[in-house]
């Protein structure tokens, strides 16, 4: 379904992706760790489409679309997810509000009728419960006020009620306590179906004991050097990116 | 100076009609006759340095909207005050513990003089409108409003191609509680407002100048807090040529809390100027001003908020939060938050700030899915949706 | 408390209290000054005494008819007692210098001694190390140090007086292009009466090798001094140019009005440093000088960068807003500034932005300490013009309170026309924390020493920013003018 074909990119002046290749198929889980400053958060906003991450080279195709001409919000509603490493705080703007205006806008550009606030509310009533926040979370500014774990917690929420093709989750692991990954996780597991997959980018192993993948790289200075299974992750524990270089 | 009084010799015929009592006769006279020290607001002034002033005397567009709202018009309050040139009206049902004057009938105890204290020399305008005045009433709220929730509107109809010169004089007594929705469409309008709030009053103003394109607004108002009373005042201004709002606030005893906060939104080729003066004259009171202020296509803004903290006025609590947005680069905007303090016992901050919409919160409503032009929107509206204190 | 006793205390309160302007001594030199007053004949007097060209002269009767027409400015938060300008010598000089020493050696021994005292030596042996000094007594220059290191490398650093005489072209080039005779009143009676003062350049691709200092000093009575200071950084270049004022303690007060103006070419960096202690007058606000300056920067180039630090301490008015006009694309301005004034002093201080070029950026650091009685204002304008996109401003201003009858006032002006610039400014008012101040105290430090500390502490953003010995220097005279602050 993704199809990532010699991406190069540049934040700023720097080039941070240098080729890269990467297939997922419809359901797979992908990992992709790396040392810091080896282009995986690039990656993952390449794919949303950050204005100020410019392609210099390459392909992108989701469903034989070429993703790279689309706007940002285009490309959320063919199916991208990217859950933000810093999710934005946007004051004022409660979060009920923002994500209804979300479903809506992503319903109309497909062409579906938008949803009605009564079946929203029930939706998101069950939605919020599975990921185990508390109602007046909706009640409240987007991301304002909220612990890192509950910014984090909302972006996975956000998705449930998405229901994207392609979830992408930048370091979601990074800042949260054992419970709080246990509760990340569990959302993304409850998320996992046939047809929908996965980008997981994370520094450390301890993710992938929740969400297991089904394929492993790792991404070193803009490139994937190494691809692998479930069994990869855990070596790079052991070993350390440091092992990479031997 | 000679030439105020020759630039707005013109706009007083035809007010002739309005007979007002002979000691607030004698009071214009006097005013008419301190003109003499004012100049027509001009470019030199700090006040009006942002702003077109010329824009004051200009002639009203030939083909001008319909602009004025009538006393008729629904709105959702209890009761409406309407003023025209004509005199003050009430529509609705008026409380007990609500009594209105007609400026006519006003009697000398009800008037509360307006003491210009910052850049007095720069205010012609309010002297103008001292000398001038032929409209307003007096405003009484009793004690026994405590623990209403009643609105009351207090509509300015004036759709007449003159100025009007608009005086308002509100008393809150000790205890009492007042919800005053301030309504301005349309027409040329000179208002001053002298508040005295009692002693743990409790008054929220919503003050709503979005103003047809052609029309004028120049206000003065005053507010005098007294122990314990609490002040918030919320101002929602865009369009018009021309809008200059100035607030004096005042404390004269101790405890007391004054909590502004102003949407200015200006597009096409409106001008907003936003002033505040917070007087801290006495001990222990707090203040806090919020700005957020929108300039697209020609439009200007001014903000300036300023807090006076005098010698001894210890416990004093002072913000100031004003925050721009320029949206098109024919738009310009002014921003100037001062801090003037006398005594050390004091906690006082401002911040201001002149930027765009955050491109990093744009994207992420867009990877949503929500489009450029509605992601603009929710942004533009949280950023208002900060300064909504009432 | 015995008598004894309380005499000896007594005489330590008055010990300290004379101590506290340090540079309070007068010289006893024989000085060539004109008479006071001021018309064209004084100021043709003085060109002649300068000798200077033609054009010069012209300049100055220009600037001074301007000056004639002009006001006053008194829109600053200051009370500025009537100046009688006719009672002021506008020309005085050491009569040992009438003709110009050829070299150190021939300085009048009395001044080297003056500038010993104050510690900045002057003689070959005991130079500072690693700066070069130009030493501006009164109305002119009494000594260059390190020229001939300097001119090694094509850096020139000598009197205004002496540039004239031998760079006439760069002088007349660059003259009034920042700074316009007819920018304010202070500015065109500088550029009428100016006496002297200090000329830089750096070449192309030049890094100045060593600090350069102007050490100004106001010696003579009634006298005031206008000194005039010009810097052209060319493409590449770079220097750190530090000045230092003082000025005996007298109960008149006295008149200083100077203009300084920087020129920064392509990639050019110019940081310049001032410790500013004129005399500030005494605990009942007699005497002290008059601080009318005009500095502003051109960052002319593309790439270039001027910063400005300054520490005000001295001084019984302050007026000077050391500015930078961004121009060039991608230049930068910075204003790094500790203001504290005490007793009766009276400051209003600040700087301008004005960005003009693309991806311009400007950062405003001000630290305001009012004691006493004293006045302490901060004005500053930020202003992005229509084409300069991406611009950015930062701007920090606190103020401390110290005592219950001084003022602190902040009036920031942002301006913007550009719908990619971004504006921040912040600033507080407060007084010392209760909580740092009882836990300096129950850690042992006494009352003094930790305002001392939290003062310190307060301005350490912008002292980081002086060369290493100057910053120790304006620790030492913070804490002195701190003195007195409690009680």
């Amino acid at each position: 379904m993704l199809n990532i074909n010699n991406i190069h990119a540049n934040a700023g002046d720097k080039e941070i992706l240098k080729g890269l290749n990467l297939q997922i198929g419809a359901g797979e889980v992908h990992a992709i760790m790396g040392p810091n400053g080896a282009g995986k958060s690039t990656l993952g906003n390449v794919l949303a489409g950050m204005p100020h991450v410019e392609v210099t080279g390459g392909t992108v195709d989701l469903f034989d679309k070429n993703l790279l001409s689309l706007e940002p919000q285009e490309r959320a509603a063919e199916g991208v997810f990217l859950a933000f490493q810093y999710p934005v705080e946007i004051p004022g703007v409660n979060n009920m509000y923002f994500l209804r205006t979300a479903l809506n806008a992503q319903r109309r550009y497909r062409g579906e009728t938008e949803i009605d606030s009564a079946n929203f509310l029930r939706m998101v009533k069950q939605k919020i419960k599975d990921m185990n926040m508390r109602d007046d979370l909706l009640k409240r500014p987007v991301n304002v006020g909220f612990s890192g774990g509950e910014k984090k917690r909302n972006e996975v929420f956000q998705m449930s009620i998405l229901e994207p093709k392609l979830a992408i989750l930048d370091e979601t692991d990074s800042g949260l306590d054992i419970d709080a990954l246990k509760i990340v996780a569990d959302g993304v597991n409850r998320l996992r179906t046939l047809d929908r997959s996965f980008i997981i980018i994370t520094h450390y192993q301890r993710l992938l004991d929740y969400i297991e993948p089904d394929f492993v790289h790792v991404l070193a200075d803009g490139k994937i050097v190494k691809s692998g299974d479930k069994s990869l992750a855990l070596e790079l524990e052991e070993q350390g990116y440091g092992w990479l270089n031997q | 100076m000679v030439g105020l009084i020759n630039d707005w010799q013109v706009v007083i015929d035809g007010q002739r009609h309005r007979i007002l009592p002979d000691w607030l006769q004698q009071q214009k006279a006097k005013a008419w006759v301190a003109l003499e020290n004012h100049q027509s607001p001009n470019r030199k002034m700090e006040s009006w340095r942002y702003t077109d002033a010329s824009l004051l005397l200009s002639e009203r567009l030939a083909t001008r909207e319909q602009n004025g709202i009538s006393g008729t018009q629904t709105t959702d309050a209890d009761c409406c005050i309407v003023l025209t040139n004509e005199g003050v009206e009430v529509v609705g049902n008026q409380p007990d513990w609500l009594n209105i004057t007609d400026i006519q009938s006003m009697s000398p105890s009800q008037y509360q003089p307006i003491d210009v204290r910052s850049l007095p020399q720069e205010q012609g305008l309010v002297a103008l409108n001292q000398a001038l005045v032929t409209c307003g009433c007096a405003i009484e709220v009793s004690s026994e409003s405590q623990g209403t929730d009643l609105m009351i509107d207090l509509i300015y109809d004036f759709s007449d191609n003159n100025w009007q010169f608009v005086q308002n004089h509100i008393k809150v007594a000790k205890h009492g509680q007042l919800k005053l929705r301030e309504i301005v469409v349309g027409g040329r309008i000179n208002s001053c407002q002298s508040w005295l709030v009692g002693q743990q009053a409790d008054v929220v103003k919503i003050a709503c100048s979005k103003l047809v394109a052609d029309a004028m607004l120049v206000m003065y108002n005053q507010y005098q807090l007294q122990e314990r009373a609490q002040m918030r005042c919320m101002h929602q201004r865009s369009g018009g040529m021309l809008q200059h709002h100035n607030q004096q606030v005042i404390f004269i005893a101790e405890y007391a809390n004054y909590l502004s906060g102003s949407i200015n939104k200006s597009l096409e080729n409106s001008q907003i100027n936003d002033i505040i003066n917070v007087f801290h004259d006495v001990k222990n009171n707090e203040s806090k001003v919020i700005h957020r202020s929108i300039a697209d296509d020609h439009a200007r803004v001014f903000n300036n908020a300023k807090a006076i903290i005098a010698q001894g006025a210890d416990g004093s609590l002072v913000a100031q939060d004003l925050k721009n947005i320029l949206l098109s680069d024919d738009a310009k905007i002014f921003s100037k938050p001062e801090l003037e303090v006398y005594t050390d016992e004091v906690v006082a901050a401002h911040g201001s700030t002149i930027g765009s919409l955050d491109e990093q919160s744009l994207f992420y409503l867009q990877s949503r899915g929500i489009p450029m032009k509605e992601a603009r929107e929710i942004m533009i509206e949280s950023f208002i949706a900060e300064a909504e204190v009432c | 408390m015995s008598e004894i006793d309380k005499d000896l205390e007594n005489k330590a309160v008055k010990d300290r209290a004379n101590q506290k302007y340090k540079d309070g001594f007068v010289t006893d030199i024989e000085s060539d000054a004109l008479p006071p007053g001021l018309d064209e004949d004084v100021i043709r007097q003085i060109s002649a005494k300068k000798d200077e060209p033609e054009w010069l002269l012209t300049y100055r009767l220009n600037a001074f008819r301007t000056w004639q027409k002009m006001n006053n400015p008194d829109w600053a938060m200051l009370k500025i007692p009537a100046i009688d300008f006719q009672a002021i010598s506008y020309f005085s000089a050491p009569k040992s210098s009438k003709n110009v020493p050829k070299s150190l050696a021939e300085v009048d021994p009395k001044l080297l001694e003056t500038y010993d005292k104050l510690g900045v030596p002057l003689h070959e042996r005991e130079r500072l190390a690693g700066v070069a000094v130009d030493a501006v007594f009164d109305s002119v220059s009494v000594g260059t140090t390190f020229k001939a290191e300097l001119e090694k490398v094509g850096v020139i650093f000598s009197s205004f007086s002496e540039a004239v005489k031998d760079h006439p072209e760069l002088v007349r080039q660059h003259l009034g292009t920042v700074v316009p005779a007819r920018d304010n009143y202070f500015a065109a009676l500088n550029a009428a009466v100016f006496s002297d003062g200090s000329f830089v350049y750096i070449p192309k691709g030049v890094k100045c090798p060593m600090e350069l200092s102007t050490y100004f000093r106001i010696n003579a009575i009634n006298t005031g001094q206008f000194e005039r200071t010009l810097i052209i950084a060319e493409e590449g270049s770079y220097v750190s140019y530090l000045e230092g004022c003082t000025a005996p303690m007298r109960d008149e007060n006295q008149l200083h009005a100077a203009v300084v103006e920087l020129i920064a070419m392509k990639d050019a960096k110019i940081k310049y440093s001032t410790v500013q202690n004129w005399y500030p007058g005494d605990e009942h606000g007699k005497g002290g000088i008059y601080n009318f300056v005009t500095k502003r920067g051109l960052c002319q180039g593309v790439n270039s960068k001027i910063s400005w630090t300054q520490v005000e301490t001295g001084s019984a008015i302050t007026w000077k807003y050391p500015s930078c006009i961004l121009r060039g694309d991608r230049s930068s301005g910075e204003f790094y500034s500790v203001a504290l004034t005490n007793n009766y002093q009276q400051a209003d201080t600040g700087t301008k932005m004005i960005h003009l070029g693309k991806n311009t950026k400007s950062t405003i650091i001000s630290k305001g300490i009012s004691v006493g009685q004293s006045s302490n204002a901060y004005r500053g304008l930020v202003r992005v013009a229509k084409k300069a996109d991406h611009a950015r401003n930062f701007t920090q201003c606190d103020s401390l309170l110290i005592g219950k009858n001084c003022g602190a006032h902040t009036f920031p002006y942002m301006e913007s026309a550009n719908t990619t610039a971004k504006i921040e400014h912040e600033a507080t008012t407060s007084k010392i924390s209760e909580d740092q101040m009882n836990y300096c105290l129950q850690r042992g430090i006494a009352e003094e020493d930790a305002i001392s500390l939290i003062v310190d502490g307060f301005c350490k953003e912008v002292f980081k920013e002086l060369p290493m010995e100057f910053a120790v220097e304006a620790k030492a005279l913070l804490d002195i003018s701190l003195e007195g602050a409690i009680g």
